[in-house]
């Protein structure tokens, strides 16, 4: 009885977490705009757009929010920048072309972890 | 004279790592090996203190005076110019390298064939470095050439006539702008150089081919100290950035920084998985590897600090350091390996996992993460570099891909550290597992809960707040227990726990630690808030519930400095709080203007606010400002993990006593 009362307060609570996050608002404009301006970086300058000062990187601010009000989505305003200042100017690479093998290390990586630890464990089943 | 004393005590420590080097891998009598390790660390002592007293004592005909020196520059920052430029800065490395080298000597009790390669290989390592000061790093070449009252040609014959300077440039104005700039470097190098004694040890261990407990012992110890100051140097080193950079950040992900947290996760890495070796004898080759590239990402990241290869604050001149740094790099990293594929064989051992659920089992898991998180920083900071080597393709790789990367790992990582340490050996029962997690569980979530229904919808907050309560909470229950397990009275029953195993408990204040930073850094993080104005005198600007108002300009100015800024006063909720001073400042009449924030820090979190336009004459100011809410507790987070290091470290050596039998449970 005890239990069964305890595996349910911790399911209830379970619930209101993952519905609470489900629910969230769908992020303002305001966030978009900060997000898509520090993942692109300042053309001037070693900082992202969202970092910088430079006239470059606040006429560059100016453009997202106007994209963003004429309803572009994320992807489009990036695109927008590549197709200007090239791959270069994206702060976190895309996946695929020449950066595509800088999201598949890791990945790879863990694999090869993940593999070596299942074969560690079968060996003491083997022969 | 000062030039001639440094340049000789840099020639003692190079004969004598040569006399180290070889001795040691001759396998020589402990006789043989004293001297050049006592002359080791006297000659770099000899070179560093020469260092100090031509800095101090204003001598200009010294290279490295007349280049980085200003007779206007305050004491404290002259002591720290000796690490503030690369020539020095490789001085105090083998400074560091020379103590640690000693104390290997010293300290291991055990006179064995292990010390004596790993004696051995502390002295190849110094010869390269000494080999670098020697000539194409020397900080005591002589000044024998002047242009416009600047040293312009130097020669490396100390006996040369000197053409001596009035006055010098001074140190770069980031590096005499803040206090910790004389701590975080030395600490920083205490850590990166400790990673070389493990390193020494696991290569003796591989050339003798014998491993007993005792290589573990020798290495766990040196990793301990060094880890802890690597620990504490990283997070210095993020106070300072803070403090002085004046971008309203304390951790960019630049390859600088990189470069210290990829030794600092293959350390962790090896403290934990060194664990599983010295409790099941499992994982020691794996470990041995994990040691030797410890030490060779430290060689990484000098290489990527000191060869301006990336730009940044800590990257000095182009110079033939950084090839040479490379070569040492390639040169170490194949003969390490050279010699872990030949020998490995002779110390594996058979490994014999039960079960993967067991403490065994989470700390596979907890390597994989951490090997996953190195290599994935390891890929974003250097593939820019090759990618543009081979092709000519320019990328970036900045915050947003370490960010995407590094929150997924970090959240599993958290949860095993919350699982690992209440997770028995070999096989863990489902009841076992039950008892010590399901209330840690219930907590979290309701904590998740909470936070939720009051509103807050942030996934990284509500995420990082349950697994930090989660691990806690899992750490403070089997603590509880333990303790009221225990016959004593309940604060005498405490000290026994804690006693009982301190290398463990100190482990777990860490992970307290660990959980702590990590809330502090998301909550700053992601409910921060920024805004930018304008203020002319009188305006103000609001941000969340407090307000700056700009009362006015003001000039300032030191035989060092200059410096401009604007006073503001900060209200919260309409009542004074604070006044906040940011400035720019000019250096010894140096061009470059360096901006310095202002910054107001309490329990509820930082405003920070830095200049970005300034104009003296209508008192004018363009404002950069952050609201940081709960920062504080980032830092506190940081300093619990050093804590538990060294209490680690500390209460182990007080209570060496033989390995307990395995517990079970």
């Amino acid at each position: 009885m005890k239990r069964h009362l305890s595996a349910g307060v911790t399911l209830a609570l379970a619930a209101i977490v993952v519905v609470g996050l489900v629910q969230g608002p769908p992020p303002s404009d305001g966030e978009r705009s900060l997000n898509l301006a520090r993942q692109l970086r300042c053309p001037q300058c070693q900082v992202s757009v969202a970092d910088s000062n430079a006239v470059v990187a606040q006429t560059m601010r100016t453009i997202i929010d106007e994209q963003l009000a004429a309803g572009r989505s994320d992807e489009e305003i990036l695109q927008y920048f590549v197709d200007r200042y090239g791959e270069w100017v994206l702060t976190r690479p895309r996946w695929g072309g020449s950066t595509l093998l800088l999201w598949l290390l890791p990945v790879l990586a863990g694999g090869a972890g993940a593999w070596a630890i299942a074969r560690l464990r079968s060996r003491r089943e083997g022969p | 004279m000062t030039a001639g004393a440094g340049f000789l005590g840099i020639l003692v420590a190079l004969a004598a790592s040569v006399l180290l080097a070889v001795n040691g891998f001759r396998l020589g009598g402990e006789r043989s090996l004293r001297r050049p390790a006592i002359a080791l660390l006297a000659g770099s002592i000899l070179a560093m203190v020469a260092l100090e007293v031509a800095l101090v004592g204003n001598d200009f005909s010294v290279s490295y005076v007349a280049d980085h020196h200003a007779r206007s520059t305050p004491l404290i920052y002259t002591i720290a110019t000796a690490w503030a430029a690369l020539e020095g800065s490789i001085v105090l490395w083998g400074l560091v390298l020379g103590a640690f080298t000693y104390a290997v000597y010293r300290l291991d009790r055990e006179r064995d064939d292990v010390w004596r390669y790993a004696l051995g290989v502390m002295g190849v390592v110094s010869v390269f470095f000494f080999g670098m000061m020697a000539t194409i790093a020397n900080p005591f070449e002589i000044c024998t050439a002047l242009f416009e009252g600047r040293c312009v040609d130097t020669s490396a014959n100390v006996f040369a006539s000197a053409a001596v300077p009035a006055d010098g440039p001074g140190p770069n104005p980031l590096l005499q702008n803040h206090i910790l700039m004389a701590v975080h470097p030395p600490v920083l190098y205490l850590g990166y150089v400790g990673f070389a004694v493990p390193f020494a040890y696991a290569i003796g261990t591989l050339l003798t081919g014998t491993a007993g407990a005792a290589w573990l012992e020798r290495t766990r110890r040196w990793t301990l100290a060094a880890w802890t100051f690597l620990t504490l140097g990283i997070i210095l080193g993020a106070v300072w950035s803070y403090a002085v950079l004046n971008w309203g950040g304390y951790w960019a992900w630049d390859p600088v920084e990189n470069a210290s947290f990829l030794p600092w996760l293959a350390g962790t890495a090896f403290l934990h998985s060194s664990v599983v070796e010295r409790r099941r004898g499992m994982l020691r080759t794996w470990n041995v590897a994990l040691v030797i590239a410890t030490f060779e990402l430290t060689i990484l990241g000098t290489f990527l600090t000191r060869s301006g290869v990336v730009a940044s604050v800590h990257s000095f001149t182009q110079s033939a350091v950084g090839p040479a740094i490379l070569m040492f790099l390639i040169g170490s990293s194949l003969a390490a390996f050279a010699v872990f594929a030949a020998r490995a064989h002779l110390i594996t051992q058979s490994p014999r996992i039960e079960s993967l659920a067991s403490r065994e089992g989470v700390f596979l898991l907890n390597n994989l993460l951490l090997t996953v998180f190195a290599f994935a920083v390891l890929a974003g900071t250097v593939y820019p570099l090759v990618l543009e080597a081979f092709t000519g393709d320019q990328v970036s790789v900045g915050r947003p891909f370490f960010d995407t990367v590094a929150s997924p790992i970090s959240y599993a990582l958290l949860l095993a550290v919350g699982i690992g340490p209440v997770t028995p050996y070999r096989l863990a029962s489902r009841e076992v597992m039950r008892d010590r997690l399901l209330l840690p569980t219930q907590l979290a979530l309701g904590v998740g809960a909470v936070s939720v229904l009051l509103g807050r919808r942030e996934f990284s907050v509500v995420m990082v707040l349950m697994l930090a309560t989660f691990v806690v909470a899992s750490i403070g229950k089997r603590f509880v227990d333990l303790a009221r397990a225990r016959p004593e009275r309940s604060r005498e029953a405490a000290a026994r726990v804690l006693g009982g195993d301190p290398g463990f408990w100190g482990g777990q204040i860490s992970h307290v630690g660990v959980a702590v930073l990590a809330v502090g850094l998301t909550v700053s993080s992601a409910l921060a808030s920024q805004a930018t104005a304008v203020l002319e005198v009188g305006e103000s600007v609001a941000i969340e519930d407090f307000t700056l108002t700009n009362v006015g300009v003001f000039e300032r100015s030191s035989p060092a400095k200059a410096s401009q800024g604007v006073t503001l006063e900060l209200r919260r909720n309409g009542a004074a709080v604070d006044l906040l001073e940011p400035h720019l400042s000019r250096f010894n009449g140096q061009g470059s203007v360096v901006g310095t924030p202002g910054i107001h820090v309490d329990l509820s979190g930082d405003v920070y606010t830095s200049i970005n336009a300034l104009d003296p004459i209508d008192g004018s100011v363009g404002l950069d400002v952050w609201r940081y809410p709960y920062l504080f507790v980032m830092w506190v987070g940081g300093f619990v993990i050093v804590f538990g290091g060294g209490f680690s470290m500390l209460a182990r050596s007080r209570t060496l006593r033989p390995d307990p039998a395995v517990p079970v449970a």
